[in-house]
C-alpha cells in the first residue's frame, strides 16, 4: 500500500501537470503483468467490478465502491477516510468529479480497464490524461512494510514448492496436484495465486491443469506464484518422476548456468537486457540459439509489483531500461529443447546495489522423485 | 453474487465433448443465425473478458478466458464461427483442446485481429451485431473496432443471446447441477472439518483444496461475521460485518460465521450461502428454524409463470410478515449459468417472466435476535415440478416409474 505520507507528492505531480484531479479506476481484475494502481494507492483490492479513488487538487480523496456492501471492508483497510458505497457507479462517478470541482484535465490510471460508457461519462466531465506514471514513480520506492511483504511472499513460494515436490507422483492428476499446492500456500498466508503446470514426457508449454494423470518418467513443470497484498513472487521448477535420463540432466544444467550468469548481471544501474543476453548467450552457445527467440521464447524475465511492475512486463535482449534498487524481478531461462521439451527454471529476486537478493530458499536444481 | 476475481482461473480446464458435444454448440449457433437473419445481421460479434464475463463467446465456443483478457466469437449469417482470443500467438495450439471451433486466432490486439478477420471475409460493409461488446469491451479496444466498422450498420444484439442463455438446455442444467453438487459437498465438508489453527485462511484453504480436488475450474469464497451468535453483552460493541474475502482473522468459539461459496465446473457456476456458529475448532450450521421456514416459503414461490419482480415483491412481503429485518444489500439473487450473475435479476424492476429451464441463485439475508446476520442461499432449477434446490446435500429426488 502507498504510504499516505506520499499523498503530498501525488498533489505535487498533479500541480506540475496542471491536473485538476486524479482518478484511479479498477474493474476488479488483477493481471500479473500489469500494475494494480488502485490496490497500491488505496491499499485494498476491490471485490466489485467498479471502484475508483478520486483525488482533488486540494488533497481530498474519496473512494467510490460498487457493490455498496464492500464499502465497510474497504473503509477499515484504507487510509482514505471518505469511502462511499454505490449501486449507480456510472452516474455517481461523474457527480463525484463535479462535487470535487474536477474540470479541465483529470489524470486517469486504469483507463485501459474502463468500458465504453464509463470512459464516455468521465470524458464528458473532464479531459482524460494518462497518469499511471505518477503512481509507478512512487511505487518504485519500497517501504519497510512492502519489503517485509515481498520477503514473506518468497517464503510462501517455498511452501508451495514443497507441496509440489511432495505431491508430484505417478497417478495424481494435474488438477489434484494444483489443489495440494494451492492449499499449502493459502494456509501459509497467500491471498491470491497464479499457477501454471504441465506434465508429460515432452511438454510444449505450461498451461492450466488438465485431467491428465502423472505417469512414471514424466517431466512436471510449474510456475508457482503466490501473492500477498498484491505482491507476486514466482518460482519456476521442474520435477521428474523417476531418475532423469542423462540428456535431461545435461539440458537442465544449461538452464542453471544461464540463470547463474544472468544473476551476475542483476544489480541496480545495470541494463535489464543484460539479464536476458546472459541467458541467451549460454543457451545459444550450447547450440539452441534458435530456441531463444519467438515463437519459442517470449521473455526472459519480467517485473512483479503492486503499483509498478518495472522494469516491465517483458525483459528481453532489447529491453531499454536499467534495473533499479528494490525492483522485484524474475529471471527465468524457461526453455524448449527439442530433445526434452519445455523445461522450467526461474528465480525471483530483489534488485539491490550489490546484486540480487534471493527471495526464496528453495534450491535451484533439477528435482526428481523416486517412484 | 460478486466475488473477488482471482488473477488466474487455476482449476481443471477441460472440454468434455460427451457432456457438452459439438452438436450442442451447433444448435446454439443455428438458433442465433436464425435470429440474425430475422434482423438482417450479417455478422455477430460476441465479446467476453476476464474471469467473470466470459459468457457470451463461451456460449457458442466453450472457450474460457482465464485471465483479464478478452475473447470474441464471430458468427456469420452463413453459420461460420471463428474464435479470436487475446493472448500470445503460441496459445492457439492449447486453445484447440477446449473448443470445437476450428478457426482460431490468438493475438495481443484482439480488436485489430477481429477487424482483419472481417476484412478477409469482406464483412466490413455489412450489418454487424454486437453482443457483450458495449458492456464488457475496454474502451480502447472498442474505439479500434468502432473506427473500423464506421460504415456498417450496428445492431445491439445482446437480447438475442441473453434470451437464449436464460433458458438452459438439459445439458446446461446438468452442468449447473454438477457445480451445485460441488457447492453442497463443500458446505458438508465445512461442517465436518476441524481446524487446529482456527482462522479464516484455514477455512479458505480447505475450501480451495476440496473444490479443486473435485475438479472445480474456479472457486470463490466470501465470509461475513455475525455478532448475534454469542450471548448478548459478551463482547459489547461487536457488530455484524458484511461479506468480504477471508483474511487472517482468527475464529473463536461462539463466533457467527456466514460463508458464501461459488464454484465453476466446466464453465458453469453454482453458488450457495450458509450460516455457522463456531463450536470449539469446528463450524456448526446454525440457521434458526424461523429463518429456514421463511426461506422455504420463499423458495416455494420461485416457480415458472410469474415475473421476477412479482416473485421479489412476494418474497419481501413474506419476510415482512415474519418480522425479521431484511438485509437488502445482497438482493435475492438472479440467473446463474455461464456467469454467476446473469439475467433475470430477482428485483423490483425486472419484469422478465420466470420460465421452466431457468437456473437461479436465490439468497435470503435477515437479522435475527439469536444469530444476528443470517444468510441462506442456494442454486435452484425452475422445473415443471416446481423449484429444485440443486445445492442441497441430499437434493430432492424425483423417482420415475419406468414400467
Amino acid at each position: 500500500m502507498m504510504d499516505p505520507a506520499k499523498l503530498g507528492r501525488v498533489i505535487e505531480a498533479m500541480d506540475k501537470r496542471n491536473l485538476a484531479g486524479l482518478l484511479i479506476y479498477s474493474r476488479g481484475t488483477t493481471f500479473v503483468l500489469r500494475p494494480s494502481y488502485l490496490h497500491y494507492f488505496s491499499g485494498v483490492r476491490p471485490v466489485g467490478k467498479n471502484t475508483a479513488a478520486v483525488v482533488s487538487r486540494d488533497g481530498k480523496a474519496v473512494l467510490l465502491v460498487e457493490p455498496a456492501w464492500d464499502a465497510c471492508r474497504l473503509r477499515s483497510n484504507t487510509w482514505i477516510t471518505d469511502v462511499r458505497g454505490t449501486s449507480r457507479f456510472l452516474e455517481d462517478l461523474p457527480a463525484l468529479l463535479e462535487e470535487l470541482k474536477i474540470t479541465g484535465g483529470v489524470g486517469v490510471m486504469g483507463s485501459e480497464e474502463m468500458g465504453v460508457e464509463l470512459y464516455g461519462a468521465v470524458s464528458r466531465r473532464a479531459r482524460i490524461e494518462e497518469a499511471g506514471d505518477i503512481v509507478e514513480d512512487l511505487a518504485g520506492e519500497k517501504t519497510e512494510r512492502e519489503l517485509r511483504v515481498i520477503r514473506e511472499t518468497g517464503k510462501i513460494a517455498d511452501v508451495g514448492f514443497k507441496a509440489f515436490l511432495k505431491n508430484a507422483r505417478a497417478g495424481i492428476r494435474e488438477y489434484e496436484l494444483l489443489a495440494e499446492i494451492e492449499c499449502a500456500m493459502r494456509s501459509a498466508g497467500a491471498d491470491d495465486i497464479f499457477i501454471l503446470l504441465s506434465s508429460g514426457s515432452h511438454n510444449q508449454a505450461m498451461h492450466a491443469p488438465s485431467d491428465r494423470r502423472l505417469a512414471p518418467g514424466d517431466i512436471v513443470i510449474g510456475e508457482i506464484t503466490p501473492a500477498r497484498e498484491g505482491q507476486f513472487i514466482q518460482l519456476c521448477r521442474t520435477v521428474v518422476l523417476g531418475e532423469p535420463p542423462p540428456v535431461l540432466k545435461e539440458k537442465y544444467a544449461i538452464l542453471l548456468e544461464g540463470l547463474k550468469q544472468s544473476m551476475t548481471e542483476i544489480r541496480s544501474g545495470n541494463p535489464a537486457s543484460l539479464l536476458s543476453k546472459a541467458m541467451n548467450r549460454v543457451i545459444g552457445d550450447a547450440g539452441y540459439a534458435k530456441y531463444c527467440y519467438p515463437p519459442f521464447m517470449r521473455a526472459r524475465g519480467h517485473g512483479f509489483g503492486v503499483g509498478s511492475i518495472a522494469p516491465g512486463a517483458v525483459i528481453d535482449d532489447n529491453t531499454p531500461v536499467d534495473l533499479k534498487r528494490h525492483q522485484v524481478v524474475i529471471a527465468h531461462p524457461n526453455q524448449y529443447f527439442p530433445e526434452t521439451g519445455y523445461l522450467a527454471c526461474g528465480e525471483t529476486v530483489l534488485v539491490t546495489d550489490r546484486g540480487p537478493e534471493r527471495l526464496s530458499e528453495t534450491e535451484t536444481k533439477l528435482y526428481w522423485n523416486e517412484i | 453474487m460478486q466475488t473477488i476475481q482471482p488473477t488466474l482461473k487455476r482449476g481443471r480446464d477441460v472440454w468434455d465433448p460427451i457432456g457438452m458435444p459439438e452438436s450442442e454448440f451447433r444448435t446454439r449457433v443455428d438458433r442465433i443465425v436464425k435470429e440474425m437473419r430475422k434482423r438482417r445481421i450479417t455478422v455477430l460479434l460476441l465479446f467476453g473478458i476476464g474471469q467473470d464475463d466470459y459468457g457470451c463467446p463461451c456460449y457458442v465456443t466453450n472457450y474460457l478466458t482465464k485471465m483479464p483478457q478478452g475473447a470474441m466469437a464471430v458468427i456469420t449469417d452463413k453459420g461460420e464461427v471463428a474464435l479470436i482470443c487475446e493472448g500470445f500467438a503460441r496459445d492457439a495450439a492449447l486453445i484447440k483442446d477446449t473448443t470445437w471451433v476450428k478457426e482460431i486466432r490468438s493475438s495481443e490486439t484482439l480488436s485489430r485481429t477481429c477487424v482483419q478477420y472481417l476484412k478477409e471475409k469482406r464483412l466490413l460493409s455489412s450489418t454487424i451485431g454486437f453482443a457483450g461488446v458495449r458492456q464488457h469491451m475496454p474502451c480502447r479496444e472498442f474505439e479500434i473496432l468502432s473506427e473500423a466498422t464506421r460504415g456498417c450498420r450496428i445492431v445491439e444484439a445482446d437480447p438475442i443471446v441473453n434470451r437464449m442463455r436464460m433458458i438452459k438446455s438439459q445439458r446446461e442444467i446438468d452442468q449447473v447441477r454438477r457445480a451445485a453438487r460441488l457447492v453442497a459437498r463443500l458446505f458438508d465438508s465445512l461442517a465436518r472439518a476441524s481446524f487446529p489453527a482456527f482462522n479464516e485462511r484455514a477455512v479458505e484453504a480447505l475450501i480451495y483444496r476440496l473444490g479443486y480436488l473435485d475438479g472445480a475450474e474456479d472457486v470463490r469464497i466470501l465470509i461475513a461475521r455475525s455478532a448475534g451468535a454469542r450471548p448478548r453483552g459478551q463482547r459489547p460493541g461487536e457488530k455484524d460485518e458484511p461479506l468480504r474475502p477471508p483474511d487472517d482473522r482468527m475464529i473463536s468459539g461462539g463466533d457467527g460465521v456466514v460463508v458464501h461459496l461459488a464454484v465453476e465446473f466446466e464453465r458453469y457456476w453454482a453458488e450457495g450461502t450458509r450460516t455457522y456458529r463456531a463450536e470449539g475448532i469446528s463450524l456448526a450450521e446454525s440457521t434458526p428454524d424461523a429463518v429456514r421456514s421463511l426461506y422455504g416459503r420463499i423458495t416455494k414461490g420461485l416457480v415458472p409463470g410469474k415475473t421476477a419482480s412479482g416473485f421479489y415483491r412476494e418474497a419481501l412481503a413474506k419476510t415482512k410478515r415474519s418480522k425479521m429485518p431484511f438485509v437488502a444489500e445482497y438482493g435475492l439473487g438472479g440467473g446463474i449459468g455461464l456467469s454467476s450473475e446473469e439475467p433475470p435479476l430477482l428485483s423490483a424492476h425486472d419484469d422478465t417472466l420466470l420460465k421452466e429451464g431457468m437456473t437461479m441463485s436465490l439468497r435470503l439475508c435477515v437479522t435475527t435476535p439469536e444469530t444476528g446476520l443470517t444468510m441462506l442461499g442456494d442454486t435452484v432449477c425452475l422445473s415443471g415440478n416446481g423449484p429444485e434446490i440443486l445445492t442441497a446435500v441430499f437434493p430432492q429426488v424425483i423417482c420415475r416409474s419406468y414400467r
